[in-house]
């Protein structure tokens, strides 16, 4: 480690281009290895004098490694490159370090090939590419080996090196224009084993699939930095390539592609129109807030789109073609706060008969709707919360249709007393959570104890606001033996030493009783059930598609790009 | 360590490491195959030429030891500003090269560059206008006026804001 300074202005002495012709001068021909192995030779005359520290401050913290690596000592040459006073003008402050690393590789390289009567502008972008995994990996040895070759090949090398710099520097598209080109000859760490050339070359350069290590990076007094277009792809080539690919590799790449260029994709071309209207690129979308312009639901939901998030968008009529007849494959539907019209609503119900889970909450419904939606018989979970239009009817038929229901959260629908009679007694067994809150004047003891009977597994029950209740409901809620929540916030009627009673449920583990105790009654309570998690939950997550601030997915399912 | 000799379209043979072939899914199923004898026979990709063919190689060599890719899943976002360095240092090529890599990727079944080589792509495509993409992919605009207008409005569906 006691070189290592000595080590950083060595490497950067060989990689500084203004040093570059010193560093020829003195070490003539045999200039690379030799200088690596002894570690020390005179310091250069920096521009500007570099520390360890200083290189650090820089934000070059790879130099406290032993086997100083190929990066670090690029990164000594970004610094220096940055701190160059003199070539301040011509070089690029913050070229990218691997960048570096492949010029000089492929200057490194075209030396190594000189002798093999190419000229150097066949180095394509794969030699450079090739040249700096090298670097990466190269032993010492190999390195060594490499610059034999190139040692051999410097009497035509240099000639034209000490030539080119400046216009290298000045023609950043040098490395460029040589895509296109073959590179047949060029030197590469996969080497073909049997072609003549390949032997050849061989021969001459016995690298093949270098070893992992790390590389020992052999000076060389021919370094450049310059400008190339960050990527030669963009440039147009005058060929369709796309041409060239299947649908299933342009659909591999559309996939990357948010939403909203696939619909401008559309526009491009036939084939770009067929691919990016496939389904498989449509199975989720989040439309939340936007504003549906008419037809556009009839056109997004023909796209095959599973789940979908139209949480508080504004759908113009029409949305559908009046004469449409077809159904979609949508699964998961969040309609929640959005303004659509009752005729839409149950037209888009009407195409639909997958669905698994819906959100309805604060939509206008009306039996005719409410008789669509009972024809998904895959139903899991439907929010219905703040929705109007509910009556004991279409709750009836809603519950005797819907088996497969495990959540339904129909508070503040503003139920008649009928409604909750047929809910509570044709709900489904299979429910699990419920939400019957906000039924007023409408929800008493006798319903509690039906619902008890019926769907004795319920392992959520929120009754917030029903208050009719007495404390006559509480051994009906007992009877619950696997309910783990329950809120009975502001049923008045019920006094807070019923409370306590709730203790001896053993499933129970939270207790939601907002706006019913003091804060020292509370205290009270709190004391005489230690393991209750009271008033833990302010809103109701059941059925809910979101909950709290997270929006990017409804009931867990990813919709936004 | 044992090797696996891949020929490519035009012929040249590449000795690669078994284990840093076997990124390729098609190498790894044709190895299973070959058994024991794999070690010296000489498996010929006809679909891949040797200038991409020592791409792809170098390519997976410098990955192999990546994890293994994850199940597909829905849930994740996609994400084409992940492209590391390196692999962007290695997809600075013309758009020849980056479709060849991408059929070669295909071809061979390598997830990972198939992957990454699509995101630049899709990337590429990003923030242009049809006739942008159509300027920088050389695609002519086969639609009638009628028809761009009809798709064009097939594609309006939100108001702009």
């Amino acid at each position: 480690m006691s070189g290592r300074k000595h080590r950083g202005s060595e490497n950067m002495e060989n990689l500084c281009p203004i040093t570059r012709k010193r560093s020829t001068n003195k070490c003539g021909p045999t200039p690379a290895v030799s200088a690596t192995k002894s570690g020390h030779y005179e310091l250069p005359s920096s521009p500007s004098a570099l520390t360890y520290e200083a290189l650090e401050e820089m934000g070059i913290g790879m130099l406290d490694s032993e086997e100083s690596s190929s990066s670090a000592l690029s990164a000594i040459a970004l610094a220096v490159s940055a701190t160059s006073d003199d070539n301040s003008n011509e070089t690029t402050p913050y070229v990218n370090v691997s960048r570096m690393l492949h010029h000089q590789q492929q200057r490194l390289n075209m030396s190594s090939t000189a002798d093999t009567t190419l000229d150097s502008s066949s180095n394509n972008t794969t030699v450079i590419e090739d040249a700096q995994q090298r670097l990466v990996r190269q032993s010492a040895e190999k390195l060594q080996a490499l610059t034999q070759v190139k040692r051999s090949a410097l009497g035509s090398e240099t000639g034209s090196n000490s030539n080119s710099p400046s216009k290298r520097l000045r023609n950043p598209l040098v490395a460029v224009t040589c895509n296109n080109q073959s590179d047949a000859a060029a030197p590469l760490n996969l080497q073909p084993s049997t072609s003549r050339q390949a032997q050849m070359r061989l021969a001459k350069k016995p690298v093949v699939v270098p070893p992992p290590q790390t590389a020992r990076l052999v000076p060389t007094d021919s370094f450049f930095v310059y400008r190339t277009p960050s990527m030669s792809a963009h440039i147009s080539s005058g060929i369709n390539y796309f041409e060239r690919l299947s649908d299933e590799i342009v659909l591999d790449i559309f996939k990357w592609l948010p939403k909203k260029t696939l619909l401008r994709l559309s526009t491009v071309c036939r084939r770009f129109n067929r691919c990016s209207r496939d389904e498989t690129l449509w199975t989720r979308l989040d439309l939340g807030l936007r504003t549906l312009r008419p037809g556009a639901l009839e056109q997004i939901l023909s796209r095959g789109v599973l789940v979908l998030r139209l949480a508080q968008v504004s759908i113009q009529d029409p949305a559908f073609t009046p004469s449409a007849n077809f159904k979609f494959r949508l699964q998961y539907l969040d309609l929640s706060m959005a303004s659509i019209s009752k005729g839409s609503l149950q037209m888009l119900f009407s195409h639909c008969r997958q669905l698994k889970k819906v959100s309805l909450e604060n939509n206008d419904l009306d039996d005719n709707i409410c008789a669509e939606i009972a024809q998904n018989k895959s139903l899991e979970a439907v929010n219905l919360t703040m929705a109007s239009g509910l009556t004991a009817s279409s709750v009836r038929l809603l519950m005797e249709s819907l088996t497969n229901l495990s959540s339904l959260n129909i508070s503040w629908t503003d139920l008649t007393a009928d409604a909750v009679t047929a809910l509570v007694t044709h709900i489904t067994p299979n429910v699990i959570r419920l939400n019957v809150a906000g039924c007023r004047r409408v929800l008493f003891d006798s319903h509690v104890v039906t619902l008890q009977k019926r769907c004795p597994q319920l392992l959520e029950l929120d009754l917030s606001d029903c208050n009719s209740l007495t404390p006559a409901v509480i051994p009906a809620i007992m009877k619950f033996k696997m309910l783990e929540y329950l809120s009975v916030s502001r049923c008045y009627l019920i006094p807070a030493s019923k409370f306590i009673e709730l203790k001896s449920m053993a499933s129970l583990t939270y207790l939601d009783i907002f706006g019913m105790l003091s804060d020292a009654a509370m205290e009270v309570l709190e004391k005489q059930m230690p393991e209750m998690g009271i008033n833990k939950f302010i809103h109701s997550s059941v059925s809910r598609p979101t909950v709290g601030t997270r929006r990017t997915s409804i009931w867990g399912l990813r919709t936004r790009d | 360590m044992p090797i696996i000799r891949l020929e490519s379209s035009d012929k040249e043979i590449f000795d690669i490491e078994q284990e840093i072939a076997k990124c390729s899914e098609t190498i790894r199923t044709a190895l299973e195959d070959l058994g024991d004898e794999s070690d010296n026979s000489v498996l010929p990709l006809h679909k891949v030429n040797s200038v991409i063919l020592k791409k792809v190689l170098h390519w997976a060599t410098y990955h192999k030891d990546d994890p293994q890719l994850t199940e597909e899943d829905e849930n994740k976002e996609k994400r084409t500003d992940d492209i590391s360095s390196w692999d962007a240092d290695f997809l600075k090529v013309d758009q020849g090269t980056l479709f060849e890599l991408i059929l070669a990727a295909n071809y061979l079944n390598i997830q990972g560059l198939l992957d990454v080589t699509c995101k630049t792509v899709a990337n590429m495509i990003k923030g242009k206008s049809p006739q942008e993409i159509r300027d920088t992919f050389t695609i002519s605009n086969d639609f009638s006026p009628q028809e761009e207008e009809k798709v064009r409005k097939e594609n309006e569906w939100c108001e702009e804001k």
